[in-house]
């Protein structure tokens, strides 16, 4: 149904709806969908890192010795913040705010789970073919799960 | 005589988007719609990152939105805007993490916006912004119990 207002349609306003809406249904990996997403995140976790330990923009903005106004623009979510400016977050904030993907990988490992799954796999399914574990795609950095495949005859 | 209306443009699990129908006597238009037919391709990708972020993962963060530093604001409004790094402002007025109306801006060519061709679309969302806010009180926009927005049919803005 589009868009009725007093009994009234509105053609034209129901495909300017229509293309918006379709416009920001859109997903791509451009390089500003990267940067927004980075840059959010970044934002996201310094604001919520602040909050946890009962602090404000303020109190980082005098922690480092530079305008709240600064600091406020750096945590807009669209800066474009630079790595000097991520570190002197961090050096304040005494905590790491980012993890290249092979430190989260190191971090957060799925060994344990692999070890739980491999039990599982020698224990109740003798018979199904083994799990290749979770490998890092060279091209897209994306883990894959793979099953191998049954080989049939000898 | 030109009117105003609300109107949804986005709804995702954290955020629901709102925007203003304008209608006079040859054309509705959309102020949002507006913005983003105006703006240069790789803007209009970075806004609409923007909102699908907070839509999907944080909620419209006050951190977000930021706000002029204006010696003579005009009183009780907020308008807020979203900046992106090329200076692009697009003004709004954030009502909570739930509930967002996007209005109408442009890029900001001077030192400040009061000075630049983006002060037109500056004046024109605060004094909706003050609309917005007297017909929330006067129940006419309501905010439901998930922080959405809910409006009588013949809202007049």
């Amino acid at each position: 149904m589009g868009y009725i207002k007093q009994g009234k349609t509105y053609p034209d306003l129901d495909k300017q709806l229509q293309d918006l809406q379709s416009f920001l249904s859109e997903e791509s990996q451009t390089e500003e969908d990267f940067f927004v997403e980075y840059s959010m995140a970044i934002a996201y976790e310094v604001d919520k890192e602040l909050k946890a330990h009962g602090l404000t923009q303020k109190d980082l903005a005098a922690m480092m010795n530079k305008r709240e106004s600064e600091i406020s623009k750096w945590l807009s979510g669209l800066h474009n913040l630079t790595l000097r400016s991520i570190a002197k977050m961090s050096a304040a904030l005494g905590k790491k705010i980012i993890f290249t993907y092979s430190e989260a990988q190191e971090k957060f490992s799925p060994s344990r789970g692999k070890a739980k799954v491999l039990q599982l796999h020698a224990t109740k399914n003798q018979e199904r073919p083994p799990i290749k574990y979770p490998n890092e795609s060279k091209q897209t950095g994306k883990i894959s799960f793979e099953l191998q495949k049954t080989a049939y005859g000898t | 005589m030109n009117s105003y209306t609300l109107i949804k443009i986005a709804d995702y699990p954290k955020t629901s988007f709102y925007s203003i129908v304008e209608e006079n006597q040859n054309e509705e238009l959309i102020w949002f719609a507006e913005f983003m037919k105006k703006i240069k391709r790789h803007d209009a990708i970075s806004i609409r990152k923007m909102i699908q972020e907070i839509g999907k993962k944080y909620g419209a963060r006050k951190q977000y939105f930021r706000h002029e530093n204006r010696a003579h604001a005009l009183p009780s409004a907020e308008v807020r805007f979203i900046e992106t790094d090329k200076s692009l402002r697009l003004y709004c007025l954030r009502l909570s993490d739930q509930a967002v109306i996007l209005f109408n801006g442009g890029y900001k060519d001077a030192q400040t916006a009061q000075e630049s061709g983006i002060s037109y679309h500056f004046q024109e969302a605060n004094i909706m912004a003050n609309k917005i806010q007297k017909a929330l009180i006067n129940n006419e926009i309501r905010e439901n119990r998930d922080g959405r927005l809910e409006w009588d049919d013949d809202l007049m803005l």
